[in-house]
Parts: structure tokens; sequence; C-alpha cells
């Protein structure tokens, strides 16, 4: 059977062929005689996995593999550090040493694996399994008939592992859980289940990002894409309405950003939601829970927890995010799902295909869909989501909360100030104390009095540079306005009169144009005296001959 | 290709999470730190560099590369700049703190300029939205700076 055999630390791939009975010490002295050119490596010297946590560990080293569940086609890890994998427990942070990357493009994708989807690995062992059956189970509708079949072809050798029934229990255990909105469900019931294991096995190419092995193609941008392909893949049955997509695809982002998933009736993570299969069409609202998974070794009784409320309004989702305790430091964002939907769905579409181009080597789909509008969709959830709840989460619960604003250097702060204009730099020193006292600043205020008035003004007098920045400021205001009364009332009135007029009657005073004489005759005009005797019936411009035609009136 | 393109040297650099990084020598020596460790000799073995993890290493390597890249026009960085610039804000601190670090000028201008453009223009109120910073403002404090800045705002 065939085998990928991916370095831990390098990330290299090799593709290894070895006899269908095949053990695990066999595979092992195939795989040293493939990386030969690394001395040190020995048979023994070398450590499997599979997740790239546990060891592959075999009762006897004459074990076949596929009494371990290796079947062709998986990708399993080895590393030469002894420490990598361990054997029974999950660390919490599977240690990586000695990275060796390359300054190529692959740089972005290979840490964005070890960084971001560090977590995200852990989840996986133990989700799979349930994936599985909810693809398979009878029950479900397929209104996307292709892309399951797709889904279906490279998942192909897990099929065997369908246990609807388990799940379906699973399923409606949960439908009891206290969420708040009603619908939304949280499953924790299969979280850590330890008996997974094995079956895990089966499931390792899907945990392997197909992008990975063409990573070398992959620029920065891909980083992002390709975790929202693998979280799409891992967290979407066969049915994919709008709804449910961003619902994942904001999933994938809280999970990117640290969170991961957890129950809030049982205080357990959760691994993976089973949302619910039918979704209104409609409105729906539902609730999630987050927290940190330094908060759950933590150990203690109550962890705390952020919440997400999604809740729909035509083609708009709004997502709530909040401390789940008290619910205090609400923020929000609003999403349209006319406009991320489509590319979401596509990069969604794109995880089959991309799947097997990666396995050709053939990865290089960067202009396939515009990730542009990933990015714009990440930053909007990251930004406005994710990344204050996980700040309020890191403060409440006494972590070192993630880099921000505010916790940059103070030179660092001040440089960023140096670079806003003085108007607002005033308004930052509005937003807290610390700001405000970084603002106050005087050399930033003479900067910035130079900036704005030039270096003459600047010379003259000395210190209080915020309020002679504040009074110029005032009096520029000023000027400007006056300056706008001014020149706005000839260039309505006068200009507009003299050369217009081609005056019909030389004796007319000029005096008499703009103001209210200027206005006056022109209320006289009207009916009585105005039609008989107009001279220019034509004329759009009524005032301009108000004063003829009173004359004419009287006169003829 | 650059200056001297084959004749570079590689110089490994030991991220934070021990993550090694081979860089030719002279897209590393943009890093004002680097450099005069080069030219002290001491960047033989691994330099190790304990402020920065490994992703951020990587973007900040990056940029150095295009930067050192002789044959980009004023007109391609800029744009290109533009675009490398386009993140999150967890990145684009990390990118802070690291250009600080190494001493990259040109790269620790441009993120400083790009967070300066997100602040610039907003009200009070919005800067806390973005930034997740607490008013810890009593009532008459605020009701003081609102005075005190009234002419700022119109």
């Amino acid at each position: 059977m065939k085998l990928r055999l991916r370095s831990l630390e390098s990330k290299e791939t090799l593709k290894i062929e070895v006899p269908t009975p095949c053990s695990l010490q066999h595979l092992k002295e195939t795989l040293s005689h493939h990386i030969s050119s690394s001395s040190s490596s020995s048979a023994s010297s070398l450590h499997l996995s599979l997740n790239r946590k546990h060891e592959l560990q075999a009762s006897s080293p004459q074990d076949s593999l596929q009494s371990l569940g290796i079947t062709s086609g998986d990708l399993i890890f080895y590393t030469l550090n002894p420490n990598a994998f361990s054997p029974q427990t999950l660390p919490p942070i599977p240690p990586i040493q000695d990275q060796t990357l390359n300054l190529a493009p692959s740089v972005q994708q290979s840490h964005m694996d070890e960084t971001n989807l560090g977590e995200f690995q852990t989840l996986d062992s133990n989700t799979h399994e349930e994936k599985q059956t909810l693809i398979h189970a009878p029950s479900v509708q397929q209104p996307k008939t292709s892309d399951s079949e797709m889904g279906e072809t490279h998942l192909g050798e897990s099929e065997t592992l369908i246990q609807t029934p388990s799940v379906q229990e699973q399923l409606s255990e949960s439908d009891c859980s206290e969420s708040d909105m009603g619908e939304g469900d949280v499953d924790e019931s299969e979280a850590l289940d330890s008996n997974a294991q094995k079956e895990e096995t089966l499931e390792n190419m899907d945990i392997d990002d197909g992008s990975e092995s063409g990573s070398a193609v992959v620029g920065k941008k891909f980083s992002v894409p390709s975790f929202l392909r693998k979280v799409l893949r891992d967290e979407l049955p066969d049915d994919v309405s709008d709804h449910r997509l961003l619902v994942i695809a904001v999933h994938a982002v809280l999970l990117e950003s640290g969170f991961v998933g957890f129950d809030s009736v049982t205080g357990i993570r959760v691994d993976r939601f089973h949302l619910p299969d039918e979704w209104p069409s409609n409105a729906f609202t539902m609730s999630l829970w987050y927290t940190l998974p330094e908060l759950i070794t933590s150990g203690s009784d109550e962890i705390e927890n952020v919440v997400l409320k999604f809740q729909s309004l035509g083609r708009f989702v709004n997502v709530y995010g909040s401390l789940g305790k008290n619910g205090s430091g609400l923020h929000w964002v609003c999403l349209d799902e006319y406009r991320f939907v489509q590319t979401i769905d596509l990069v969604w579409a794109k995880c089959d295909s991309t799947y097997e181009m990666s396995e050709s080597d053939g990865y290089s789909n960067s202009n396939s869909y515009p990730d542009s509008e990933i990015f714009e969709f990440w930053k909007i959830v990251k930004d406005g989501l994710a990344l204050p709840l996980l700040i309020d989460l890191c403060d409440r619960a006494g972590l070192v909360s993630p880099p921000c604003l505010m916790r940059l250097p103070t030179e660092l702060k001040l440089k960023i100030l140096e670079l806003i204009p003085g108007v607002d730099v005033a308004k930052v020193a509005c937003v807290c104390s610390e700001l405000r006292y970084l603002s106050s600043n005087s050399d930033l205020w003479k900067q910035k009095f130079v900036e704005e008035f030039g270096t003459a003004a600047g010379e003259r007098g000395g210190g209080h540079w915020r309020e002679r920045f504040s009074s110029s400021w005032e009096s520029k205001k000023k000027r400007k306005r006056m300056s706008r009364m001014w020149r706005g009332y000839p260039r309505v009135d006068r200009p507009f009169y003299f050369p217009v007029r081609r005056d019909p009657n030389p004796l007319w005073i000029p005096g008499m144009v703009g103001g209210d004489y200027d206005r006056f005759p022109g209320v006289g005009i009207p009916a009585p005296f105005g039609q008989p005797g107009r001279p220019f019936p034509r004329c759009p411009v009524r005032r301009r001959f108000a004063p003829n035609c009173n004359l004419g009136g009287f006169n003829s | 290709m650059s200056l001297s393109p084959s004749t570079s040297k590689m110089l490994s650099l030991k991220s934070s999470d021990g993550k090694v990084l081979e860089v030719e020598e002279h897209v590393a020596v943009l890093c004002e730190t680097i450099k005069s460790l080069v030219e002290d000799g001491c960047a033989d073995s691994p330099i190790p560099l304990a402020n920065v993890d490994g992703a951020t290493l990587g973007n900040v390597m990056e940029w150095c590369k295009k930067h050192a890249d002789q044959k980009a026009s004023a007109d391609d960085l800029e744009d290109w700049d533009a675009e490398f610039v386009e993140r999150d804000q967890g990145e684009l601190y990390h990118l802070i703190m690291a250009a600080n670090y190494l001493n990259i000028k040109g790269l620790l201008d441009l993120i400083c300029q790009k967070v300066a453009d997100m602040i610039k223009g907003k009200h009070p109120e919005k800067i806390r939205e973005i930034f997740n910073i607490e008013n810890d403002f009593t009532p008459e404090q605020q009701e003081q700076i609102r005075k005190d800045n009234s002419w700022a705002f119109e």
C-alpha cells in the first residue's frame, strides 16, 4: 500500500510504498532508508504519529499496519525527536523544535500550520468519525449532490466506520441543551472519546490540509482560505444553506483566533458543534459558546467563556459576542450573506478539487476565487468579534491578553501618534487615560503645530504647544468660516448679475442690484402689471426684466 | 537578481518558538539588529531572536526579501506594501513588535502608518471599539476632556 510520510520538522512529504502486510518496524526501516541523508536517523530513533500527538505504538513490532488502523493513502508524521509525540496523554502544545523553514512562500503556509492550525489540529483527532457518520447518515438531505460525491471519493476509505445510530443519539441528547436561543444546539457528548483513537487513524487523510504539500506556490494570502476550507470540510455535511456556511465561516475565524468550542452546560470542550441539519430559510437564531484551551486545563469549576449569538435578518446575519458569564462587553458584526456566502461556498466547493490537485503537486489555484473577499470577511470577524472577545476573556480570566494597540511599548504608541494629524491626536486623547497622557506630550504637539501651521508660526513664543495648536486651529477654523461666508455672498449675486445682464435699460442703476433692492422689484411684478407690456415674454429670469416690465405696464 | 545573489551567504535565524529560518545575508541585513551582528562577526551560529515568533519572522523576512530586491520599482514596492499590511490587528502588532526589535525602520514606519490610518478621522468611541480600549475616565474627567478637546470636534 502507498503511504505518505511527512516530517514533523521540515514538512517534507515522502511517498512510500510498502508491501500490504507490513509491520510498523518494517515501515520505520523503509522510512529511515528514504531519509538516510540525515545521518542520525535509524529505524529505532524514528517516531511515527498519525495526528502529530500520539505516537504510533504497536504491542509487538511485528503487528501489521492494518491492525493499527493504517490504510493505504494515509498520512503519517514522523520525527526523530523522541519527545515530539506523547505515548498516552495529550500535551497541551505539541513540542516542535528546530523547525527549519525555507525562505520560500511556503513559510507562510507552514507557520500557519504550526501556529494557527496548531490548536485546531488537536481537535481533529476526536471529531472526524463524527463527521463521517453525519455525511453518510441516510436521513441527511443532499442538495449538493456533486459536492458530496466528491467528498465521498476522497473520504473513501473510511466509509466503513458509519455509526449512525450513536450519532443520532448524541444529537438528540444535545437537543435538550439549555441554549437560550432554542435552536442553538451544542453537543459535547462526544468530546474526548478515547476509544475513537483507532478510528481516527483512518481519518488522517482528511486532517491533512491538502494545500500543504503544494505550499511552495502558496503565498501569504493562502493561509486563511486554506484554513477556512479545512474547517468547512470538517464541519459541513452535505446540506449547505447560506446561513450554515456563514456560521461555520465565523466558527473558523474563532478557531483560528485560538478559541475552542465549549459547552456551557457541562463545561466541557466541544471539538465540533452539531449544528442542526435543518435550517430555516429565513430567520434563525442560535448561540455557540467558546473558551480558551488554557482555561479548560486550569481545572476551575467555573470556566470563563464567550458566547456568540447569531441572528439572521433577511440577507444579513448579525453576530453578537459577549462574555458568557454576565454578558458584558458586547461586540457585534453584521455580515451580508449576498456578499460573502458565494465566496465561502466557492472555497468550500474547492475542498475536493484542491485536494486532488495537491495530490499531484499541482496546487496553484491562486486566482480561482476572489480571496480578497475572504480576507475582508476574515478581518471583519476577527477584528470586530474574535480579537475583542479574546481580549475580554483574557482580561477576565487573568491571562496575558493578545497583542493590541494598548500593549505596544510606549515609544511605539508615540510613534503612531506622531503619524496622525493633530486634530486626531486630540480625539485619541479622549479615548482613555493612558492615551490622554501620551497625547499630552509637548514635543508631540510642537511637531503637530509645525506640521499644521508651519515653522514660521511655530517659532513665535514657546511651550504650551497643545494650547497653541488648539487656538490656532480655532482661529483657522474661524477664518475659514468667515472666508466661506464672504466668498459665498458675492458669488451668488454679483458675478451672476453683472456679466449676464445685457441691460435693456441703460438708465437702470446698478446700485439696486443685490440684497433687498434686487428682490424688491420682482415682488411687484405679478399679475396686475406684468403681462400686458412684457417686452421679452420668453425670458426665464424674472427679476432681470422686472423694472422694465413695471415701467412698460404703467407707460403703455 | 540583486547585487550579489550567488555569493550571498545564508544566515540562520532562530525564532522564539525554535523555528530556524534560512535567509540570504543581503536580505537579513535589512534588519539593523542582524546587520550589526554580522558586522561584528557574530552571525555564524543560528542567530537567536528571542522576541519574534516563527510566523512573524516569516512575514518580516518576506518583507525584507521584497525590499532587498533591487529590481523592484518604487511603485511596485508601494503597491506591494499596501497589500502586505492588509492584515488583522494581531498580525500587525506582532509585526510592529518584530520590526522594532529587529530595528527595520522601513517596516516599522509602514506598519505604524497603517495603524495611524486606522485611527485617523475616527471618533473616540469608534477608536475604543476598533482597538478594544476601555473607557477608564470618570464622568467628571470625561466632561473635562471633552471640553479641552472640543475644538477637535466639529
